[in-house]
């Protein structure tokens, strides 16, 4: 009699774990964002079999497409540096062509249309850049809220 | 006696007088037309340049179709710049240079790997990693004037010295040391033309030719040779033999391209051979001198055998005048014509597009100065995507005409792609003739729109608290007008569905539930949604506004819907990027922009709902046409009343196309948005590289189970249960009843194992 009560028991708690961890609970289902690597939202779908696929999360370009980002940047900034706004934005538009998610290059570019005069635009720019940046405080996301607070770059 | 004297001075110095006024207006004229703008320069019309990068999308048949279409030609050994060869999967280039806004891309050998559709490898001849490279712009037509002539001017620099010592071999081989005329060459002309009793030889040098083509006409007498003459000598007392040389590369006719005539060497060689003059060998160079001398008359497509003789004999005179040694003139002649198809040159590609920039330019640029300044448009054209637009487009259209016996050549169709992030237009397609230059249907047609709009109610609806699990009725509708007119709705099935989910009503185009639900959040609501999204044009608005009655063209919905897919940012269509004098400045550039239109997490609760259009919902015909498609896409579909229109607009990660299927008439077709149009998306996306689409994950919006059938939580273990993204406030609070799918013991097993 114990016994099955101690089965009982430990099924009851194997259930509430079961309804904890995921058959009838509402907590949300982890998706990673744009700057996490994991896969949640596929491993999400494929394990309930009517679920749709979902959409995958925004990431910037995988590392070898990074490269050819990565140069570019490079480029754009010499201009920038040099005081070039023009030539740094044709750049920057051209590295958006190949990466659009890469929020640094609209960082480049609401930089660029501040030091050009062109304030509305580059709210813009710091406005989509907020939205594809990394998570978190790093230095990208200060640099676009920076430019947001109105400080000259 | 004395008077006749003096008549006879007064006469003599008359005319001396006269002749001096005479001389000193002709050399007014020769330097006034020789210092001044010499012609007028049509505008030049670029596609984009084919950026190359490891992990770019690009499959071998397109990379392969763009360097055909750059006139590269495969060779067995790299020797030149405009050549490639194939070993396996591994492309080896020798790239052209090109003079880019931002520097000059040298030409270049390079090594590229092709695999699953995108470039794994990009490296330089020694191994070398290259991170990125260009090739240069394809030419893709020009903006004439309406006087029939046409050149590409080219500076001696440009000019392989082979074609000026050929020129002068040929034409005029006294041409260094003359001063203009040469009157050993008219005497022998004129022997020559005595004894065939009629003109056989001319004795024209060069600078002769030139003015007689330059400021003269054609007719000839003795009036006009002694004019032509004076003017020769006045041209050579003030321009060097350089100069007179130059000008006449340029000037000369070498052919006709349609109404326009082909003039100079720079245009000529890519009439014929389709490559820039500096490339061009030593055959090429005999067979364009050799046209000088009657570019009908020898036209080698027209009359090959005597353009080959004149090439030869051309060859001959080069081997005399040891410009060719024998060996090389032994392969010479054995050599063909080797110029390109003519079809190829004689059409005019891209008409639809090109009538967009055309439109765009006119904007900013009187017609005057795009017809003769010669100015360089750099636009957003992908020569590849147009070319598989305008193959899907047509051909698809012949397969619907078979299947449903009609009459071929009734239906007709447009289309808009757009590059997403920067809403370039990578392709446009207004007939399906496709090389038609009559109505742009991409661009010109209103047809009224049907479910297309319906993505604009339901994010006006998510906009307003509803979540993509809020039910609303599918029952039918009733809605009175303001002149007591009802409007009753009705869904394509003739079926009602009870309370739906609002992602179900979106994916399956429920009318009644959308139409419903369009007047529970008011009409003007939808109108600033519409007008949000970039939507230009005046519309009524009225209830059947909800249900698609507002009348657009493909063009016009790819620029909403690029509203949708870019995360809610709008950015207006371009097809220019920017726009260059002769000499390289850039005169106007046509920047990117981009504002936010809609908040972040209710665009990406629309996109997962146009996702489930084409995983389960009206669009997942397109799976049917394109097994292998593993993307994710989004995109919806639209069928107007008596199914008149046939509309889609869908996209994946890089790229939108709106289509619109129909008939010119406004004619009944058996067509929906999902059998036509549809069909043509599906189609073209499945021969065109690309990523599954992408979004950001606002941060106040997370997925949660939920039943699709109450909309209450659930868990992902319960049958009927969907996952859905929320925002995190309105994430769902009552708990439905859970029917377990599987052993819940077994499904938290596995689970725990994928942790």
């Amino acid at each position: 009699m114990k016994g099955a009560l101690n089965f009982g028991a430990s099924r009851v708690v194997i259930l509430a774990f079961v309804c904890v961890t995921g058959a009838c609970s509402v907590a949300p289902v982890q998706v990673e964002d744009a700057t996490s690597s994991s896969s949640t939202v596929e491993a999400a779908a494929d394990i309930n079999h009517s679920a749709p696929r979902v959409i995958s999360p925004a990431k910037s370009e995988d590392e070898k497409a990074r490269a050819a980002s990565d140069v570019l940047l490079q480029q754009a900034y010499e201009q920038y540096d040099h005081d070039r706004w023009q030539q740094a934005v044709q750049l920057a538009e051209r590295g958006l062509r190949i990466d659009r998610y890469n929020a640094h290059w609209h960082l480049l570019l609401a930089k660029c249309y501040t030091h050009l005069g062109d304030d509305e635009r580059a709210q813009e720019f710091v406005s989509q850049g907020l939205a594809y940046a990394p998570s978190g405080k790093t230095s990208l996301r200060k640099g676009l809220q920076a430019l947001m607070l109105g400080s000259k770059p | 006696m004395s008077t006749i004297r003096s008549w006879l001075i007064r006469a003599l110095l008359l005319s001396f007088f006269l002749g001096l006024v005479g001389i000193v207006t002709l050399d007014y004229v020769v330097r006034e037309k020789f210092e001044g703008k010499k012609w007028s320069i049509p505008a030049r019309v670029y596609a984009r340049p084919l950026e190359l990068y490891v992990s770019k999308p690009l499959r071998s048949q397109s990379f392969e179709y763009e360097l055909s279409r750059l006139s590269y030609v495969r060779v067995e050994d790299l020797t030149a710049p405009g050549q490639w060869l194939k070993k396996g999967r591994e492309y080896k280039v020798f790239s052209r240079g090109f003079d880019f806004f931002d520097g000059q891309e040298s030409a270049k050998k390079f090594i590229l790997k092709i695999e699953s559709s995108r470039v794994s490898a990009l490296e330089s001849p020694s191994g070398d990693d290259l991170a990125l490279l260009r090739l240069e712009p394809l030419e893709i037509g020009g903006i004439y004037p309406n006087h029939p002539e046409n050149r590409i001017l080219v500076s001696l620099l440009d000019v392989p010295p082979l074609l000026g010592e050929t020129l002068i071999a040929v034409e005029d081989r006294g041409f260094v040391s003359h001063f203009g005329v040469s009157p050993k060459s008219i005497l022998r002309a004129a022997l020559a033309n005595i004894r065939a009793g009629g003109v056989v030889q001319g004795g024209s040098t060069i600078t002769q030719q030139l003015i007689k083509n330059f400021y003269l006409d054609s007719r000839q007498n003795l009036g006009r040779k002694i004019l032509e003459s004076l003017m020769s000598v006045l041209l050579e007392l003030h321009y060097s033999k350089a100069q007179i040389l130059e000008t006449y590369i340029n000037e000369v006719y070498l052919g006709q391209s349609g109404a326009q005539g082909v003039h100079g060497f720079g245009l000529a060689s890519q009439h014929y051979f389709g490559r820039a003059l500096i490339e061009l060998d030593s055959v090429q160079i005999a067979l364009l001198v050799g046209l000088v001398k009657g570019a009908s008359y020898y036209n080698p497509w027209k009359n090959p055998i005597r353009a080959l003789e004149r090439r030869n004999l051309v060859l001959r005179i080069m081997n005399e005048g040891q410009l060719l040694t024998k060996k090389e003139y032994d392969a010479a002649i054995k050599r063909p014509l080797g110029i390109v198809t003519r079809v190829r040159k004689k059409l005019q590609p891209y008409p639809a597009f090109l009538d967009l920039v055309r439109r765009q330019l006119l904007q900013d640029y009187e017609e005057s100065d795009l017809k003769t300044e010669g100015l360089a448009i750099f636009t957003t054209l992908d020569p590849q995507a147009q070319h598989q637009a305008e193959e899907s487009l047509s051909q698809t259209l012949n397969t619907l005409e078979l299947e449903h016996s009609l009459t071929k050549g009734g239906l007709q169709s447009g289309l808009a792609m757009l590059a997403l992030g920067s809403a370039e237009v990578l392709a446009l397609v207004g007939d399906r003739k496709v090389q038609y230059s009559g109505f742009n249907r991409a661009i010109d047609i209103r047809r009224p729109i049907g479910s297309l709009v319906k993505p604009a109610v339901y994010l006006a609806a998510l906009g307003k608290g509803y979540s993509l699990s809020s039910l609303i009725s599918d029952a039918p509708v009733a809605v009175r007008g303001p002149d007591q007119s009802v409007w009753e709705p009705r869904n394509f099935s003739r079926q009602s569905h009870g309370d739906v989910p609002l992602y179900k009503a979106l994916a399956f185009s429920y009318n009644q539930a959308t139409a419903r639900l369009g007047m529970n959040i008011g009409l003007g609501l939808v109108e600033s949604t519409l007008q949000a999204s970039g939507l230009e044009r005046s519309f009524s608005v009225v209830p059947s506004l909800l249900l698609g009655s507002l009348e657009l063209s493909p063009l016009d919905v790819a620029s909403m819907y690029h509203t949708f897919a870019a995360d809610g940012f709008y950015t207006k269509p371009r097809a220019i990027r920017s726009v260059q004098t002769p000499h390289g400045d850039t005169l106007k550039r046509y920047a990117l922009r981009s504002e936010r239109r809609f908040p972040s997490s209710t665009i990406y609760q629309l996109n997962y709902a146009l996702s489930l259009v084409m995983q389960e919902g009206t669009g997942q015909r397109a799976k049917l046409w394109n097994e292998a498609e593993q993307r994710v896409t989004a995109g919806k579909t639209g069928t107007t009343n008596n199914q008149r229109d046939s509309w889609f607009s869908g996209y994946d990660g890089d790229q939108l196309v709106s289509i619109w299927v129909g008939r010119d008439d406004n004619g009944i077709t058996p067509l929906t948005g999902s059998t036509g149009a549809l069909r043509i998306w599906a189609d073209l996306m499945s021969h065109i590289p690309g990523r599954g689409l992408t979004m950001a994950k606002p941060a106040n919006l997370e997925y949660y189970w939920v039943d699709s059938a109450t909309g209450k939580a659930s868990g992902e273990n319960c049958r009927g249960a969907r996952l859905l993204p929320f925002e995190i406030s309105q994430q769902p609070q009552k708990k439905s009843r859970c029917e377990w799918r599987k052993n819940p013991v077994i499904h938290w097993w596995r689970k725990v194992w994928q942790k």
